[in-house]
């Protein structure tokens, strides 16, 4: 079900949903459809984001005191449960960023795509 | 938190989100009809997410452990033999424990009732001149001790003293002490009612003034207020009293029923004349060790100070609480850690019984793990039986603990320290319930950890079978097996050790007549019988008198049968060789004894004779000693007409000439040698105090009323205590041993029957899960006494290996007690070959009938057994 596979689509690679999901908080509050529809479009539609495979995910971070969580009403008008970054999401999104980016960067010299 | 989040709200988050994308997918131009697929499609598997947040919660939440104790009390209801039988054992082991750890509380971990305790320290003269380490110091150096003692904020002295009682009804003689009124200040203690003496009234002529304790208010004066400022009559002498203490204080030793002030006279301000007991009260941050190190220095001070006096005299500091507790410790933890491998053992068995249940259950518990059960789920679920069956048999074994407790109290000789403090209360519940759950926690464990291995596949395709049978469980079987015969065999070797020495100290000659005699300690008044020649008088009527009555064969009187730890003792002088220099002088103890004493409990005469009519008040003085003194002096040799002294020669202290040796008497208790015994005739040195010893035909404590009521008409005011028989006397020297041996072979007893149970059950359970094994080797031509022979074998191989790891704990464990042993090595053969040949038979009976149910195997209904 999960591995359902589409030519374009790459499967997200381990625990870079957490900064996904991280990186698109930063604009404002978000429920979770709001997320996987974020995700799925700044990627132009490469990332593969099954929306319930965000949930676990968003619990966890929720657990973790990287986000918090409460009902709202969306801009149509319906009940939903709205994320947002708190102060110890949002370090530890620049944590993760440099990282990520240092890896990155790391791989990309590696297999010679990057110069200098 | 999340975990708090219901999965209703969850669920509404689903499906609005479902609802937020199909609205997006119409908007971007769906057909209404695929809209909402669409969003389901994108979202994956609902159920699966919603599943998963309940498992989430599920393993978080302690209302999920509760559901499986509730399921553990479901299945203990559904299998109620199996139920009793471990509610039975388990509630046998947390009662004894429970019990016997309220023993343990009140004696050694419950605070004593002063301010801070634990700074508290008694300070004795340690006396090498008599190897007495907890001897009573002279005032002088008491003033020394308390001068040079740095470690000490306070220290203060008190002596022993007793007063006959002579009005509010019958007469009797009470214990207390004198003390400096300083001493309930440092106790950090308040009276009940009244108040306490004050430094003033330590001088004499004011010091006619009692604080009582809270017994003898209850008993003498009602425990009514008026008592305070009441005059009292003891004998002659009268005092007020001024305060009454509450109810647990008991210093310095529980006998103690009033205070007085310490009044001192000039005369008895010496270096000599040993006479003061001390405590002493830490300065903050100060250790015992400290403290015992300085005043070890002042000790060897004063010795070099003082040497004609100090020589051979140290100083000990001994912590208080070692002197309420006395030399109880090591046999009480003994017995602590004795009931503890009884529970042990307990533990076992159940665990033995939940393993073959767990087993059985194989194939349910393959399943639940099949349709997604984790392993840590299904262990949990064989906990929540554990706690179930366990909190059950908390419940019980409290209510059997309640028995104990009253049980051990009847049973406890009656000089155990703290007795009345003995009961159920918070912190020995609070025991029993972490017992409880300990309990739980080992029992449930095993079967817990089996579970967690079963091997999934192989359980679902062929069933039980596999899994009951599966080596594993038989492993597991066996290492039970071997830890409840060696966990047995400790037990049995331990309690054969104490039953082994009190048999042999029962078996101690003691030197004197213990039989149907009867004793009492009397004591004439002053006001009645003044001088000595009265003294004598009433003793030489009151002889007569009771000689007169029916049953009685002979009457004689000591000033104390058997010896306390500080009895009346002095060095001496020997006329036959040079004084002895200061160090090596030891003492000797000295008694006062009529003529018919030596006679009436037929004590052995060595040499010389027993006291007679020669031995008059105008006469040479004369004394007998014992045995002990005379071959240390003279081995080999008749002593009779050699002379010594008490102290040094002097004009005023006339020589006294041997007229007799008599044979040992074991008067410090059966188990422990006599020491060096002097004994002086009655006729030379009347006593106002002395104890009677009847020797009569029958029952001695049916004459006890008539010789009670001829004292009386001889001295009314007289005092009549310690009614006794000489047996029951001699008996208490040993109740502490007895206690102990009796507990120990009582646990003991019942680690042998739960072993017996646990073996037989574990080899029970062995043969039948085996029955299909048994059934093809049958059927390949095995007898039945092969079958039988290989059961046996099997067992009794675990029972050995199960003995010699237990022989080799039990000889570890004796060292620890081979101080409480009397005759017997902690290595004793006999007793270990006993404790081995006792399990050995209740492993053969524990094998044999599961072993005969094997033979009995029929091959074809075996070959079909599941």
């Amino acid at each position: 079900m999960s591995t359902r596979r589409e030519p374009e689509h790459v499967a997200l690679l381990q625990g870079t949903l957490n900064l996904l999901i991280l990186r698109t908080l930063v604009f404002g509050p978000q429920h979770g459809q709001g997320i996987a529809r974020a995700i799925q479009q700044k990627s132009e539609d490469v990332l593969l984001v099954d929306h319930g495979s965000l949930y676990p995910a968003l619990q966890r971070l929720e657990s973790q005191g990287w986000i918090k969580a409460r009902w709202g009403i969306s801009e149509n008008n319906r009940k939903a449960r709205y994320y947002e970054l708190s102060a110890k999401g949002r370090a530890q999104l620049n944590h993760q960023t440099s990282d990520w980016q240092r890896l990155t960067g790391a791989i990309g010299r590696i297999l010679g795509l990057e110069q200098g | 938190m999340f975990w708090r989040r219901s999965q209703k709200d969850f669920d509404d988050e689903i499906r609005a989100h479902l609802e937020l994308e199909a609205q997006q997918l119409l908007r971007e131009g769906a057909a209404p009809a695929d809209a909402y697929y669409g969003a389901r499609r994108a979202f994956g598997n609902v159920t699966r997410r919603q599943e998963w947040f309940y498992e989430q919660r599920r393993i978080l939440m302690v209302r999920d452990f509760i559901s499986d104790m509730a399921h553990g009390f479901r299945q203990l209801r559904l299998n109620r033999s199996y139920a009793a039988l471990a509610i039975v054992t388990l509630a046998l082991g947390i009662g004894a424990n429970t019990a016997l750890f309220s023993v343990v509380y009140a004696i050694l971990i419950k605070p004593l009732p002063y301010r801070e305790p634990e700074r508290l320290a008694r300070v004795w003269m340690d006396n090498r001149r008599l190897q007495m380490k907890e001897d009573w110091a002279s005032w002088l150096n008491y003033q020394d001790y308390k001068k040079l003692g740095t470690s000490f904020e306070s220290m203060t002295a008190f002596s022993n003293s007793g007063a006959n009682l002579t009005t509010d009804g019958e007469p009797e003689s009470i214990l207390g002490v004198r003390a400096e009124a300083a001493l309930f200040d440092q106790l950090g203690v308040r009276p009940h009612i009244g108040r306490f003496f004050t430094s003033e009234e330590d001088v004499a002529g004011k010091g006619d003034v009692w604080v009582i304790g809270w017994g003898l208010w209850q008993r003498r004066f009602g425990g009514s207020t008026d008592v305070l400022g009441k005059k009292i009559e003891m004998d002659g002498s009268k005092a007020t009293i001024i305060g009454v203490m509450p109810p647990g204080f008991r210093f310095p030793t529980k006998e103690t029923e009033f205070w007085s002030p310490l009044v001192v006279p000039d005369g008895a301000k010496r270096r000599v004349g040993y006479w003061l007991q001390m405590v002493g009260r830490l300065k903050p941050g100060a250790t015992m060790q400290n403290a015992q190190t300085e005043m070890e220095v002042v000790g060897k001070q004063l010795e070099l100070q003082y040497p004609k006096e100090n020589a051979g005299y140290g100083i000990y500091v001994n912590p208080l609480v070692n002197h309420v507790v006395g030399n109880t410790r090591t046999p009480l933890l003994l017995l602590l850690g004795a009931v503890g491998f009884v529970l042990l053992i307990a533990c076992v068995n159940v665990a033995g019984l939940m393993l073959s249940r767990a087993e059985a259950r194989g194939r349910e518990v393959a399943v639940r793990a099949a349709l997604g059960a984790g392993r840590a789920r299904l262990a949990i679920l064989m906990f929540g039986e554990a706690v179930a069956l366990a909190l059950i048999a908390g419940g019980v074994g409290l209510m059997a603990a309640w028995w104990g407790v009253k049980a051990l109290v009847m049973l406890a000789p009656a000089d155990l320290p703290r007795l009345d403090e003995i009961g159920i209360n918070l912190p020995v519940f609070l025991f029993g319930l972490a017992v409880t759950v300990l309990t739980a926690l080992l029992f449930g464990m095993v079967p817990a950890w089996r579970i967690a291995r079963i091997n999934l596949n192989e359980a679902l395709r062929e069933g039980g079978r596999s899994v009951a049978g599966s080596i594993g469980g038989q492993r597991t079987r066996a290492i039970l097996v071997v830890a409840e015969c060696s966990l047995a065999i400790m037990l049995l070797a331990g309690a054969g050790l104490f039953l082994r020495s009190l048999f042999r100290l029962q078996g101690v000659d003691p030197g004197f007549r213990t039989n149907s005699v009867l004793t009492m300690q009397v004591v004439a008044s002053r006001t009645k019988v003044a001088q000595p020649p009265q003294v004598l008088e009433f003793h030489q009527r009151l002889m007569e008198k009771i000689r007169g009555l029916p049953g009685v064969t002979g009457m004689g009187s000591i000033t104390t049968l058997l010896l306390s730890d500080t009895p009346n003792s002095g060095t001496f002088t020997l006329e036959d060789r040079p004084p002895f220099p200061e160090a090596e002088q030891i003492e000797a103890t000295s008694d006062i004894a009529s003529a018919e004493f030596f006679k009436t409990m037929q004590v052995r005469l060595k040499y010389g004779r027993f006291f007679d009519d020669r031995d008059r008040m105008d006469g040479p003085r004369a004394a007998i000693i014992n045995a002990t003194f005379a071959s240390k002096y003279w081995p080999g040799q008749d002593p009779t007409g050699k002379r010594f002294v008490f102290g040094m020669p002097r004009e005023r202290n006339p020589w006294i000439t041997i007229v007799g040796v008599i044979e040992d008497m074991r008067r410090r208790g059966l188990h422990r040698e006599a020491r060096l015994e002097v004994f002086a005739p009655l006729t030379q040195r009347p006593a106002r105090g002395t104890q009677l010893l009847i020797a009569v035909n029958g029952n001695p404590m049916a004459l006890a009323a008539a010789v009670r009521s001829e004292i009386r008409a001889l001295d009314s005011l007289a005092t009549v205590t310690k009614v006794s028989t000489v047996e029951a006397e001699v008996g208490t020297t040993m109740a502490a041993r007895r206690f102990q041996a009796l507990l120990l072979a009582l646990f003991a007893m019942l680690a042998l029957v739960l072993a017996a149970v646990g073996i037989f059950g574990l080899m029970y359970q062995s043969v039948s899960r085996r029955t299909h094994e048994i059934g093809v080797r049958m059927a390949l031509g095995a007898q039945g006494s092969d079958v039988m022979g290989m059961m046996l074998r099997q067992g009794l191989l675990l029972t050995a290996t199960g003995c010699t790891i237990g022989l080799a704990g039990a000889f570890a464990l004796s060292r620890l007690v081979r101080g409480l042993l009397y005759g017997v090595g902690p290595a004793d053969p006999v007793t270990y070959v006993a404790a081995v040949l006792l399990l050995a038979a209740g492993a053969v009976i524990a094998c044999w009938v599961p072993a005969r149910r094997a033979t009995r195997v029929d091959p074809l209904v075996a070959l079909r057994h599941e």
